[in-house]
């Protein structure tokens, strides 16, 4: 979602300390472990994206990195896990029908049929484990336990990244699983401040230079230059901002005003980022109350009154039906 | 001759068995199965008719739903819905499935039990399969709507193209597309939810699986109302149909079984009187009626030797031939007979006594005045009953039963209430005096006695009698409308008064008129014939015989008291072991009671909290008591035994516990809470 | 039909958002009240502009497993191949999007976005807690072209889980106004009437209905059942179609009936169409409400008494009530803690069967002893629903009941039973 450019603007430290680590992974051989950490929008996957993908372009990393991803969301519980990493891994032949004790067992197999496979030295793995904090729930922590502990013993070569949006996470990890965490935390902000807030309007806006019709580019481009310095624009952004800084709410927001071009209305207008803003921050909750009937109405117009009479306390429908018809 | 006792039993059962299916049918048919069948055979085919027409276009497409209101005897639910379905799948469909709450709790559980029902039925039908293979095609078939659509295509794809001889239902009696009925047996208990998300998913697919819904209300239909929700209740489009009252249910029963000389077994007053209460105050149950009915044949048939006498009347001679010695001392020794005897002359005393050729023979013609006087009873308990049901208030009640009762019990002459009824009749109106002659003759005509020929002949004549009295009644008229009118012309109160008050007095002076004279002559011959046929069972000889009349037997049986038993039982452990060493007197405890008595005793003597150590100490006490009378020096190695102890007592401490007397206590952790109230 | 003029009042943002192909949102979420539209103008917008798509009702499919073989089985249908027959299995998100993958890859349009329509997407939130946010950020996780369009008549924020989640595009299908109620309603008249007379007859129908429903489903119903009475005049020729005055009168109790039982489903539509072909009064059907009355055996009449009486009192009051001797309770402290709300707005408070029996045996005339049949009768109460068993089932710790009947419905009780004394 966010450009190149802008990581190396607003989380280069972060990039570059990333990247060092798995460059340690890859060519020399090191196991780690690291969590990035921040809020929903912040940009997690896009950065751990953006390294894997400066990383793939180095010579030496490339051949020498097996990837596992895994998701909270999909995988609920550590069977699947493990499934997934073996189908990832592309060891499901390997496999077979072969019945193993633990779950420990299983996964010191898979690590150890990737090194028979390749060379004498075995492939680094690297684990990103999306939606971390899912993973705590998972039974006994098995699956964390073992990886955390594969990183700590040098046998295989093992990185494990988990990203998530829980500040508390660590608090969630079992003692033993927490002792053989590397503690290498990433922490993410949106800590930009309304002027580069504004920059990030623009840069989203803009058109690319290589967009086919370089004339519309231009005057496209001009206007979006103007639109920054509107002051009805900035209001809207400002308002947004104070909102959230969440790149995604103006994402979104953006979107909505975009819809509105058409053939015959070629650029955007203040109006239209004005109309999508309205649009945007409607109550849902009085749109809803908008479409009731009269009765409806009457009975939550009672329990509003119910709600300041008591105080808020509970109070049931007879008395509520009580309210109303007096 | 028990054998032949216990078939016996099970002839007369049996004969009862088929009798109440088919009043049971006979009665829920009528008019319920009636509706509901038009009701259903509608649902569907209006739409499939005019599909065309606007309106049909325009409307929604409701779910046909029939609101079967049945009454709060839910047991005797299941028969109605068996015979329901039964006719359902004679006439309309063969798809049909009976839903039940409790294998209902989600969505998920009504839609397998719904498909299982359904698509077994169609298994059943064509193919003699293994279980399993039902079972495993079960699994296999995802469990949802369109799979149930799809079966149902396929299934009426397949009525049509195949023969009909192979399928039970043929084409022939069902449509193209039969509905599919589906009947949740006990609504009230259905959760919302799963009503909810059925009716929506159902409603969805309507087009394609034509559904029709029966809920079984055991309240009101309110709680229709009540479980869903308008947006989900506008999806139906529901008609009413009550079911007729289990108290007419149980009237037409009585009427059936009890009501008539068809069969030789009868009910003695205080017997139907608890089976009737049961009813009444507990659970309106005609099964439970049924069943508690069929209990007293068992025990009747059980415990009375001589009721292998109780047969029909082409029966009694052989049976009589046939009874042993043994069986006729039996019979000596009824109290009626005994009455009978002391009744009669010194020779044929002596010959009854002795002869027992001749008691047979006299046993056989009394059990045959028996039947007769069971024959006259009927008929005449039911004209009385005409007369007394339509006085006001009801002295003797409404309903047949309850003169039965009153008759059974003992001379209803002889009562108050019967006393105040003939008053009653003897101010009826000429119009309900003459209906309910010849009600009275319709009854006596249509009756399987012989006898009352005589009496029909007499009503008759009294009716003509009413015939003529009409003429004269003109002239009478005029005369009351004359004072009518002169009535009306007094227009101050006080004149009025006056006026109504001669008239009265008048009336009261003046000679008894002919309709009243006769009114009198009419309501005089009901009483004879009532004191001549509707005397009490229990005078007539023999009634043993044929009577059940151990009301105590029954009601132990019935009506249960656990709360009573167990206290009995702990209490008073001689009762029901019989044990002549547990037998005490007063409050004392004796050391040989089982441990839970002696802990269950002393746990009585207890407030709310029971400390335990003092219990167990008590209970120790009492059982070493009496163990060693001398055993003043042993009392030091009293802690030895209270360690002795303690297993037995704590093992009964949990059974009172388990029992439900005790619980553990919160506030203190070495007490134990009462659960009940109340010392020995 | 009627509801193309719906999309005309959505916005046109819309459509472009579905257009697109190269870019698309990850997943959307359109709320708004019962039939607003919402799922014909998603179908209808689908199909016209033939963009590949899933359509789902969660409702139908209960559980998750469900759902997601549903998906993937209408997914088949979409491949060229024509083996459609191979049962799909797939119990987890993770085996669903592996076989999406798969699903997707086979099509040859895969530079198209395909939509996943989820209608009554509430349901979601019954199912496991990780389907609505792994269906909300479906097209990452799969790396495919795919926007998930939720449909659901509550807001957003009653779906957020309190982790947070990815955060859909929301939507708001507003509801009808009367104005458009009226010109929708009135689009397709029968073919046998002009548009104005049908007009003019869904206007006298707004009036009457729309102070308690907007449901267009519903009004689109109640019009056709009535209109038959509408045009009776007509028919017999007492009127012509411009008598609006003299159709009024006619017409407007008959709906003021209907409102009070059709709409209430106290009549059925059926019974109501037959009645009004007869020419009977609306009067002599009974609708379902007029059947409350409850017939109960001689002791469950005191049972549920005596269980209302001690859902309703407080336990201090029962000695002054039931006991003959009592002592004396002073009012004012009694009256203090009640004062502010009557026990009848609080509803039914739980009490143990003891002093359920307790109750009983003072409130009946005889005594009554504790048999196992009273004991069914209150276990048999209880699945009538008049009386509810409050917590667990648990018979060693003495169950707890509430009694569940109103006021009215005591009163009626009582009224039988006193009915009961003056007949015996």
């Amino acid at each position: 979602m966010l450009s190149a450019l802008r990581f190396s603007i607003y989380f280069c430290f972060q990039h570059r300390h990333l990247l060092e680590l798995l460059k340690r992974t890859t060519m020399q051989g090191e196991s780690n472990s690291a969590l990035i950490i921040g809020p929903r929008g912040s940009g997690k996957t896009a950065l751990l994206n953006h390294v894997l993908k400066d990383l793939r372009e180095m010579e030496q990393a490339r051949e020498n990195l097996l990837e596992v991803h895994l998701n909270g969301l999909l995988q609920t519980t550590d069977k699947v896990a493990l499934k997934e990493i073996t189908r990832q891994l592309q060891l499901e032949n390997v496999v077979g029908d072969k019945v193993f004790g633990s779950f420990a067992e299983n996964l010191a197999f898979l690590l150890e049929a990737l090194r028979k496979g390749n060379r004498t030295s075995s492939c680094p793995v690297l684990f990103v484990l999306d939606e971390f904090d899912l993973f705590v729930h998972h039974k006994n922590q098995t699956l964390l336990y073992n990886l955390f502990d594969i990183s700590q013993s040098a046998q295989t070569p093992v990185t494990v990244i988990g990203l998530t949006c829980r500040q508390d996470i660590l608090e969630l990890l079992e003692k033993r699983v927490k002792s053989r965490f590397s503690h290498r935390q990433i922490y993410l902000m949106n800590s930009f401040d309304f002027k580069q807030y504004i920059k990030i309007f623009k840069e989203q806006l803009s058109l690319p230079s290589e967009f086919p019709d370089e004339t519309f580019a231009q005057k496209w481009n001009n206007n979006v230059q103007h639109l920054s310095e509107d002051k009805t624009v900035q209001d809207v952004l400002q308002n947004l901002f104070h909102h959230t800084k969440d790149l995604r709410s103006l994402h979104l927001l953006l979107m909505l005003a975009v819809s509105a071009v058409t053939v015959h209305h070629p650029l955007l207008t203040a109006a239209d980022l004005q109309e999508a803003s309205k649009q945007h921050r409607t109550d849902s909750k009085a749109n809803i109350v908008h479409g009731l009937s009269v009765l409806e109405i009457c009975l939550i117009i009672a329990m509003k009154h119910l709600n300041e009479v008591y105080d808020g306390e509970p109070f049931n429908f007879q008395m509520v039906y009580n309210g109303e018809s007096t | 001759s028990h054998l032949d006792l216990s078939g016996k039993c099970l002839q007369v059962f049996c004969k009862l068995r088929r009798k109440n299916r088919n009043s049971h049918e006979h009665y829920l048919n009528k008019q319920l199965l009636d509706n509901l069948l038009s009701f259903l055979s509608r649902s569907h085919s209006e739409f499939q008719e005019k599909t065309t027409e606007w309106t049909c276009k325009m409307k929604f497409r409701e779910i046909p739903t029939a609101a079967l209101v049945l009454g709060v005897n839910v047991t005797d639910h299941d028969l109605t819905f068996r015979g329901l379905s039964d006719v359902l799948q004679d006439s309309i469909t063969p798809y049909i499935a009976l839903l039940e709450a409790k294998d209902c709790p989600g969505i998920k559980n009504l839609m397998q039990k719904l498909m299982g029902q359904l698509m077994n039925c169609d298994i059943d039908v064509d193919t003699l399969e293994d279980e399993d293979c039902v079972q495993v095609s079960q699994n296999r078939i995802r469990c949802s709507m369109s799979s149930l659509i799809s079966w149902y295509e396929s299934v009426t794809k397949k009525t049509d193209s195949e023969t009909p001889s192979k399928k039970r239902s043929s084409s022939s009696r069902h449509w193209k597309s039969p509905p599919v009925v589906v009947i949740f047996k006990d609504m009230e208990s259905f959760t919302t939810k799963v009503l909810q998300d059925f009716i929506v998913i159902s409603s969805q697919h309507i087009l394609e699986l034509p559904l029709v819904l029966i809920f079984g209300i055991a309240t009101s239909p309110m709680i229709i109302h009540r479980l869903l929700p308008h947006s989900v209740s506008s999806l139906l489009c529901i008609e009413l149909f009550q079911s007729i009252s289990c108290k007419e249910h149980l009237s037409t029963i009585i009427d059936k079984l009890l009501l008539t000389s068809r069969f030789p077994f009868k009910l003695g007053e205080k017997v139907l009187q608890v089976l009737i209460n049961i009813f009444l105050y507990h659970d309106f149950s005609v099964q439970n009626f049924i069943k508690g009915f069929q209990l007293c044949i068992v025990e009747h048939f059980y415990s009375q030797p001589l009721s292998v006498l109780c047969c029909q009347l082409v029966d009694v001679k052989k049976r009589v031939i046939s009874l042993s010695h043994e069986q006729c001392e039996n019979i000596r020794r009824l109290p009626s007979f005994r009455r009978y005897v002391e009744k009669q002359e010194a020779g044929k005393q002596i010959a009854l006594l002795t002869n027992d050729t001749f008691l047979k023979e006299d046993t056989e013609s009394l059990l045959k005045d028996l039947h007769v006087y069971h024959e006259n009873y009927v008929s005449i308990l039911r004209c009385l009953h005409v007369f007394t049901s339509s006085l006001p208030k009801y002295p003797l009640g409404k309903q047949i039963r309850e003169l039965h009762c009153a008759c059974l019990e003992n001379r209803v002459w002889e009562t108050e209430e019967y006393e105040s009824s003939l008053q009653l009749a003897r101010m009826l109106n000429k119009t309900d005096l003459v209906t309910m002659l010849q009600q009275c003759v319709e009854i006596l005509t249509s009756s399987s006695g012989k006898q009352f020929d005589k009496t029909v002949e007499k009503l008759k004549e009294f009716l003509t009698q009413f015939q003529n009295l009409e003429a004269e009644a003109s002239q009478e008229r005029d005369v009351s409308v004359l004072s009518q009118k002169e009535l009306q012309k007094k227009t101050d109160l006080y004149h009025l008064q006056k006026t109504l008050l001669e008239l009265k007095e008048s009336r009261r002076s003046k000679k008894l008129t002919k309709f009243e004279v006769l009114r009198f002559e009419v309501v005089d011959y009901m009483d004879s014939l009532v004191r001549k046929y509707l005397v009490p069972a229990d005078d007539r000889t023999l009634h043993e015989i044929v009577y059940f009349n151990a009301a105590n037997v029954l009601r132990g049986h019935l009506n249960a008291a656990p709360r009573t038993a167990l206290h009995t039982a702990l209490n008073n452990p001689h009762w029901y072991l019989k044990n002549q060493a547990l037998k005490c007197d007063g409050g004392s405890i004796s050391n040989k009671a089982p441990d839970i008595c002696i802990v269950y005793k002393l746990h009585l003597e207890c407030g709310r909290l029971i400390n335990l150590v003092d219990w167990l100490e008590a209970f120790s006490t009492v059982v070493t008591a009496a163990e060693e009378p001398n055993a003043v020096a042993a009392s030091s190695d009293q802690m030895d035994d209270i360690i002795q102890y303690p297993f037995s007592f704590l093992s009964t401490v949990s059974e009172l516990e388990l029992l439900g007397f005790i619980k553990p206590s919160k506030q203190k952790t070495d007490h134990v809470a009462r659960l009940t109230w109340g010392g020995c | 039909r009627d509801n193309n003029y719906n999309i005309k009042l959505q916005r046109s943002s819309f459509m472009c958002m579905l257009q697109r192909q190269q870019f698309s949102l990850p997943s959307i979420f359109i709320y708004g009240h019962t039939s607003s539209g919402k799922t014909y103008v998603m179908q209808t917008l689908l199909t016209t502009l033939q963009l590949p798509h899933v359509f789902v009702n969660c409702v139908e499919y209960f559980t998750s497993r469900l759902l997601l073989e549903e998906i993937l089985i209408q997914l088949q249908s979409y491949s060229s191949d024509t083996e459609q027959a191979s049962p799909v299995h797939c119990d987890t998100f993770n085996d669903f999007v592996r076989l999406f993958k798969q699903a997707v890859a086979s099509r040859e349009l895969q530079d198209q976005t395909l939509y996943i329509v989820l209608d009554r997407a509430e349901q979601l939130r019954e199912m496991e807690a990780n389907i609505l946010p792994a269906f909300l950020r479906l097209q990452e996780l799969t790396d495919r072209n795919v926007t998930v369009v939720l449909l659901s008549e509550i807001v957003w924020e009653l779906f957020r889980p309190n982790v947070g989640c990815f955060e859909p595009f929301t939507m708001y299908f507003p509801d009808y106004s009367i104005g458009h109620l009226q010109k929708i309603l009135s689009q397709n008249h029968p073919p046998e009437y002009s548009a104005d007379f049908y007009s003019a007859y869904i206007n006298i129908l707004l009036g009457v209905f729309y102070m308690v429903c907007r449901d267009l489903k519903e009004l689109r119903h109640l019009a056709a059942l009535n209109f038959s009475k509408y045009c009776e005049p007509v028919v017999r020729g007492e009127a012509n179609e411009r008598d609006t005055r003299k159709l009024w009168k006619n017409i407007e109790p008959h709906l003021k009936k209907a409102m009070q039982t059709v709409y209430l489903r106290e009549i059925s539509s059926s019974q109501w169409e037959r009645l009004q072909h007869d020419g009977g009064e609306p009067g002599q059907l009974k609708g379902l409400s007029a059947h409350s009355h409850v017939e109960l055996p001689y002791y469950s009449k005191f049972l549920l008494i005596a269980a209302y009486l001690a859902s309703y009192n407080p336990v201090r009051t029962d000695k002054r009530f039931f006991l003959k001797h009592h002592g004396k309770i002073r009012k004012t402290n009694f009256m203090k803690k009640h004062e502010k709300t009557s026990n009848h707005l609080l509803g039914p408070k739980p009490f143990p069967l003891d002093r359920l029996l307790a109750i009983l045996y003072s409130i009946v005339d005889n005594r009554v002893a504790p048999t196992a049949n009273i004991f069914s009768q209150i276990t048999s109460l209880v699945t009538l629903q008049l009386l509810s068993m409050v917590g667990q089932n648990d018979q060693l710790d003495g169950p707890r009941y509430k009694c569940t009947v109103s006021l009215d419905f005591i009163r009626a009780i009582l009224f039988s039973l006193m009915w009961d004394f003056r007949g015996t």
